[in-house]
């Protein structure tokens, strides 16, 4: 679709442009004539409501930022008529410039901290407030729809300001976000009375009760997805209840691990329109009769096409989801603690899959029997499922994925974790699959080479990335010298996000990347020797991606100075939990976020944050305000 | 949760002394040797990490002092976002509460009414010869020999046969009688039943027959794969 309103656009262009040039020669040969209406003659541009109606099907951010750039007319006719605003970084714009420059916007999604902040590597307190953005959006836009949030600290006060200022209200979607507690989402359930969409995805929240469920309205609701599933607390049943009963274009639920699977039959009987379904948890005692209920409820879903939670999933109730199998595009057993042989039995009833999450509790059997009959896949993820690295006794091989990677043609984005794995499986998957968009692969022995030839992973990771010409996003591992960055940088030439951890020999790793990887806009590296010279021999490099993040890596003070000083519109944040108490230019420092901004630096940095200022005399300011 | 290496940065606060020559040192213009960013920055290397069973964890005497963290001691590593990761912890511990709890229950196997068997408890029971089966709940009996005994009431007590074979519950599992118990295991397998303990035996039990003994001469108790092939043949 993107490269069809693409084509349309540079069609249309070339179009303007002879149309422009045939008004301007029609103006110059009748600038002998003066009786001519000025009207006509003053309007140069193609009228606007035809651009406005050429764009309205440009609807990718990507190609509307290049309309954007073609001219001053089409920059403004764009940014009148964009409805849906992405920000991919909080602090790269303020909130004001963008609720000035759009004005029909309806939807706004945000991104705030970096993504290892996933994984703890970000301190608590770095920053990434939603509030700000709030309350700009509520005095300015006010007829805003949906707020869409990942990574972002948001208060209950943000989301009481959001019930009480966008009358139209529909849409909110915080994923990974935290700082808010369940009264806040109280406020938006009662006050916020056109809403379709409640999803609060993996987001640390002060559960203070399942109070909150009581308070939609009473009248029938138009909620079309509700998801809670990362609460802790318990809801009232009746309350689920008579909210089913009366949420008719319901189409998505996903309920918390507290709700337990005696109760999924009565839910299920007041939803059986519900097309995504995320149960609580799938453990507990249930007698024949509630069985055989529950399987029927399961069977009457005819229009389930993704399934989710299964939390503690037992083998005896396998069977009785094997109603929905047939249909579902999309199954999440990754916290179903379902072991082999028992996953057969489902898996091999799922013809239609597309996307599937699982453990390694899979294993490398289960992963052939994706390879034999999940024929549609595209999408696939393997998490480990012993936290420790030391109490992994599955038998999850490369050689399952190789399996997957032979039999499921579509494949084309996968995230797995394995102890250990070999170049020639990797140059296997690489032959097998090139389509291959998203490629991340997690040894989890850090270090750790081929286990068959001991030689780094190198060869392996030059395989993917010659053979994926299509790879957009790639995170690597295991033992890796400077020379499989120089592949990457080589080949890899649509790459776009890259996460590197305890990789790499020296300097030459990260100037291999910064030099060649044309598309990148987001490098995060983690616990690699080297800093300084490639970073600034580089730094203009920065300047075209959203973000750096590097982590006990070799950089130093000084660098970070002169990065800053060189380039006006990056931010370079040294955030440091234990600074030395002087700092010289050599001492290192613990981790550094370099970003592209036009706000310049950022007012809200905790006392661990520096922001190198562009003035050398000034040296480092940390700007806090509280 | 204060993330972000506190693990890691311990080594530091012992350098503060060093500090002064070290800076005098890079003032003068040095290039800065691995060795001193090591104890500064104090980065993970490969010596950190004695594999998994491997020969490199006989190397990791080789670096300074302090004990090699584990990998899993590493801030953030394997990379699993913390919702999947506190998922996991409680997994483990629920994990370990149970094989706790399932080591003090096999202790006490004949404990009556020892409902801890999760799903359906009901098994279908065919005799040879009669053509309508029963459903037995294996859950509610605590024993092979509760079990016969159910089973007997339901295909042997009716037929008014002589008071004798009432009062000797446990003829259907000593083969002292005509017929004898077996099932079918998950696997697909037809067992006599009476091998293994019964804890097992609940939960791999998919369905129950009662079959001539002369039919069920090849399920010997240690089974050998030709007379599984034998009786499957028989059972076909």
């Amino acid at each position: 679709m993107a490269s069809v309103s693409l084509l349309f656009v540079t069609l249309l262009s070339v179009t303007l442009y002879i149309n422009i040039k045939s008004f301007i020669l029609w103006d110059q040969s009748q600038t002998f004539l003066p009786s001519l209406s000025d009207s006509v003659l003053m309007d140069r541009r193609f009228p606007f409501k035809v651009l406005e109606h050429i764009f309205s099907f440009v609807d990718s951010n990507e190609d509307r930022n290049s309309v954007s750039l073609v001219c001053k007319s089409w920059f403004e006719t764009e940014r009148r008529t964009r409805k849906r605003v992405f920000v991919g970084n909080c602090y790269a714009v303020s909130p004001l410039k963008v609720a000035r420059r759009f004005p029909k916007m309806r939807s706004l999604t945000l991104k705030g901290k970096p993504h290892f902040a996933d994984y703890n590597l970000v301190p608590d307190g770095w920053g990434g407030y939603a509030w700000p953005w709030i309350e700009a959006m509520a005095a300015r836009r006010p007829l805003l729809e949906e707020i869409r949030l990942k990574r972002m600290v948001v208060t209950d006060e943000c989301l009481e300001k959001i019930a009480a200022s966008f009358r139209d209200f529909k849409s909110l979607v915080l994923t990974s976000c935290e700082g808010f507690s369940t009264d806040g989402i109280a406020a938006i359930a009662s006050t916020c009375r056109k809403l379709r969409n409640l999803e609060l995805r993996e987001c640390i929240v002060d559960d203070l009760g399942g109070d909150w469920l009581s308070y939609f309205p009473e009248t029938s609701t138009s909620l079309v997805s509700l998801d809670f599933s990362c609460l802790d607390s318990e809801v009232k049943l009746s309350d689920l209840e008579r909210l089913l009963s009366r949420s008719p274009n319901l189409k998505s639920l996903k309920l918390n691990r507290s709700v337990t699977l005696d109760v999924l039959e009565s839910l299920l009987r007041r939803a059986p329109q519900l097309v995504e379904l995320g149960t609580g948890s799938f453990s507990d005692e249930l007698d024949p009769e509630e069985i055989s209920k529950l399987t029927k409820a399961l069977s009457e879903l005819k229009q389930l096409k993704s399934l989710s939670g299964l939390w503690d999933l037992l083998p005896e109730y396998i069977p009785v989801l094997y109603s929905v199998c047939p249909r579902l595009t999309s199954l999440n057993l990754s916290y179903a603690t379902v072991q082999m042989p028992d996953l057969i039995d489902l898996l091999s009833r799922c013809s239609k899959l597309q996307k599937l999450w699982v453990m390694d509790l899979i294993e490398d059997k289960g992963l052939k029997t994706v390879a034999l009959c999940c024929k549609e896949l595209r999408e696939l993820r393997v998490f480990p499922s012993g936290a420790d690295l030391d109490e992994t006794d599955v038998t999850l091989t490369e050689q399952g994925l190789v399996s997957v990677s032979e039999g499921c043609q579509k494949l084309e984005s996968v995230l797995y974790f394995c102890v250990q794995f070999t170049n020639a499986a990797l140059v296997s998957i690489a032959k097998n699959r090139p389509n291959f968009r998203c490629f991340r692969l997690c040894v989890m022995e850090p270090f750790a080479p081929d286990y068959r030839t001991q030689q780094p992973l190198d060869e392996g990771f030059k395989a993917i990335v010659e053979r994926c010409k299509d790879l957009r996003r790639l995170s690597v591992s295991g033992l890796l010298t400077d020379k499989a960055f120089e592949y990457i940088g080589v080949h890899a030439k649509k790459l776009r996000m890259l996460s590197i951890a305890f990789a790499g020999d020296s300097d030459l790793m990260l100037h291999h990347l910064l030099s060649g990887c044309e598309s990148l806009k987001k490098l995060e590296i983690r616990d690699c020797p080297f800093g300084d010279t490639a970073l600034l021999e580089n730094a203009a490099k920065l300047e075209t991606m959203r973000s750096l993040w590097m982590s006990s890596c070799f950089v130093s003070f000084g660098a970070c100075k002169q990065l800053s000083q060189k380039m006006p519109r990056l931010n370079v944040e040294v955030i440091d939990e234990h600074p030395p108490k002087t700092r010289p230019d050599s001492s290192p420092v613990e981790r550094i976020y370099i970003y592209r901004t036009v706000a310049g630096p950022r007012l809200d940095t905790p006392e661990f944050v520096w922001t190198i200022h562009k003035k050398p005399e000034v040296g480092v300011s940390r700007l806090a305000i509280r | 949760m204060r993330g972000g290496g506190s693990e890691l940065e311990l080594g530091k606060s012992n350098l503060l002394p060093a500090e002064n020559e070290l800076e005098l040192g890079l003032g003068l213009g040095l290039s800065l040797g691995s060795g001193a960013w090591r104890e500064r920055g104090r980065i993970l290397t490969a010596k950190d990490f004695p594999s998994v069973g491997s020969k490199r964890a006989a190397d990791s005497s080789s670096h300074q002092g302090a004990s090699p963290p584990r990998s899993s001691q590493v801030v953030g590593w394997p990379p699993v976002g913390s919702h999947r990761m506190n998922s996991l912890v409680n997994h483990q511990a629920v994990k370990a509460a149970k094989a706790e709890g399932e080591e003090v229950k096999q202790k006490n196997k004949d404990e009556p009414k020892d409902v801890s068997v999760h799903g359906s408890g009901f098994v279908k029971v065919n005799k040879d010869g009669v053509g309508i089966g029963r459903k037995v709940d294996m859950r509610a009996h605590s024993s092979y020999e509760n079990l016969a005994q159910t089973l007997e009431e339901m295909f042997f007590g009716m037929t008014g046969a002589t008071c004798g074979e009432k009062v000797r519950p446990l003829r259907l599992l000593d083969g002292s009688s005509e017929f004898v118990l077996t099932y079918e295991d998950k696997e697909g397998d037809w067992m006599l039943v009476g091998d293994v303990p019964w804890r097992m035996f609940i939960t791999s039990v998919k369905r129950l027959r009662i079959m001539g003994t002369s039919e069920a001469n090849g399920l010997a108790a240690p089974r050998h794969q030709e007379e599984k092939d034998r009786q499957r043949n028989n059972l076909a």
